[in-house]
């Protein structure tokens, strides 16, 4: 036996309702994973086992049990034994994140990855973990380099709407903006903002933060920012176009990111008639994102 | 910030002992997913419930972080309680090891309607019974 392998016996379920197949896995006592592909809509269950012979049984026992689990919604369209190879999985993970360099100037990694940062680089550090925003995403690259733009043109104060791993308040206050404030509805994102603040080295209190929505946090904010960034869903910023428009001083800036292709020129259009001008968009894979200036 | 979900992970893990071995390492480590991270914050969530095997949906979005929520127990270990039962048949299918009314049936469902996703209570129904017969255990009247 290759104690360096891992055998398994794989199901590929194309049934409705994806939590039925774990719940029959569990009663066979197998231990398993599930892989919901959100994007190909089928998933995946993966029963792990010490042996081939045992990987065998259970496809045998599985495939015994399919005419039974058809009766209640369950449609499993194949199923195979396979080896994965063991691997240090406390680190395996670690390869999908790299160095990212928004611009000459803003560097964005994880903590792990070493990078020799030439004068004047402004280096973010952040660990994927329990909030969106780890500079590998479209809609997180661009608000970054639209902050680093705007950075040259001299301090400004900047609020960050939804500000999940809390990744552009970070870039802001090492770009030199103040004051800065963030807010998401999520607690955790809280949270981890500022486990992230703290890896950057952001002074306690330097960055304000608060857990709300939009509405809450319109209700408790009296200031106007000269930079504004917003990346969330879509139909959120469309809804919530007059109190976001209300957070940008006039002559200030507006980032919106989050938004579908399909959904931007209605956003777009829905901004502009409050008195905002797009200055420049920019489109990867299925995300816009736009820069618009208040008049 | 603009989530946008690749896809969820299914898992049955016990409560307050995540750790990187399968399934919890190969399942996350080939959704690039912070494996130590979740391993903390899922021990910290579940250490009250110790013994217990906590199911958990981890939903990770397009740039790999993530999320996840802890589910009503395993039917077949509510099953197994009301049935009287240590363990399942070691012959599914073949071999009836215990029984369950309907009532008993009804109660799983009720405890469980949220997580099992299912079209309605009939078919909530059907899974509970089914998942029942793959243990061996028959369902009856009384």
């Amino acid at each position: 036996m290759d104690m360096n392998i891992i055998y398994c016996c794989k199901l590929t379920d194309l049934s409705e309702n994806p939590g039925i197949v774990p719940e029959l896995l569990c009663a066979l006592d197998l231990q398993y994973s599930s892989w919901q592909d959100r994007e190909l809509k089928l998933s995946y269950h993966m029963v792990y086992c010490e042996t081939e012979t045992e990987a065998q049984n259970v496809k045998t026992q599985i495939n015994a049990m399919l005419p039974d689990w058809s009766g209640f919604g369950v449609n499993v369209s194949d199923v195979e034994t396979l080896t994965v190879r063991r691997e240090d999985w406390s680190e395996v993970w670690k390869k999908y994140f790299h160095v990212i360099e928004i611009s000459d100037r803003l560097i964005v990694k994880p903590s792990w990855r070493e990078h020799n940062a030439t004068p004047g680089q402004v280096i973010v550090e952040i660990d994927p973990g329990m909030s969106f925003g780890t500079g590998q995403h479209a809609t997180t690259s661009f608000c970054l380099k639209m902050i680093d733009k705007l950075a040259d043109t001299g301090s400004k104060s900047f609020l960050d709407a939804g500000c999940g791993s809390g990744i552009l308040s970070i870039a802001a206050a090492k770009l030199g903006y103040k004051p800065i404030c963030a807010f998401d509805i999520d607690p955790d994102a809280i949270r981890v903002s500022h486990e992230n603040f703290e890896l950057n080295h952001i002074a306690d209190g330097s960055i304000c933060t608060q857990v709300a929505d939009l509405t809450g946090f319109a209700a408790s904010n009296t200031v106007q920012y000269e930079l504004v960034a917003a990346n969330i869903l879509g139909h959120v910023l469309l809804q919530n176009r007059e109190i976001i428009n209300s957070f940008v001083k006039p002559g200030g800036y507006l980032i919106l990111a989050g938004i579908l292709n399909s959904e931007f020129d209605g956003i777009s259009a829905g901004f502009c008639k409050l008195g905002l001008k797009m200055l420049e968009s920019f489109t990867e894979k299925e995300w816009t994102s736009g820069l618009f200036k208040k008049a | 910030m603009a989530k946008k979900v690749t896809g969820e992970i299914r898992l049955q893990v016990p409560a307050g002992k995540a750790n990187p071995a399968p399934p919890i390492g190969p399942a996350l480590g080939q959704a690039g997913v912070n494996i130590m991270e979740f391993c903390k914050q899922f021990n910290a969530a579940t250490q009250a419930q110790a013994g217990l095997i906590i199911p958990v949906v981890i939903t990770v979005y397009q740039d790999r972080s993530f999320t996840f929520v802890t589910k009503s127990p395993p039917a077949s270990i509510l099953l197994k309680k009301a049935a009287g039962l240590a363990s399942g048949a070691t012959k599914p299918g073949r071999e009836k090891v215990g029984k369950v009314t309907w009532a008993q049936i009804d109660e799983i469902v009720a405890t469980k309607k949220e997580d099992l996703n299912a079209r309605d209570n009939d078919a909530a129904r059907l899974i509970i019974a089914g998942t029942a017969r793959s243990m061996g255990i028959e369902v009856a009247d009384e």
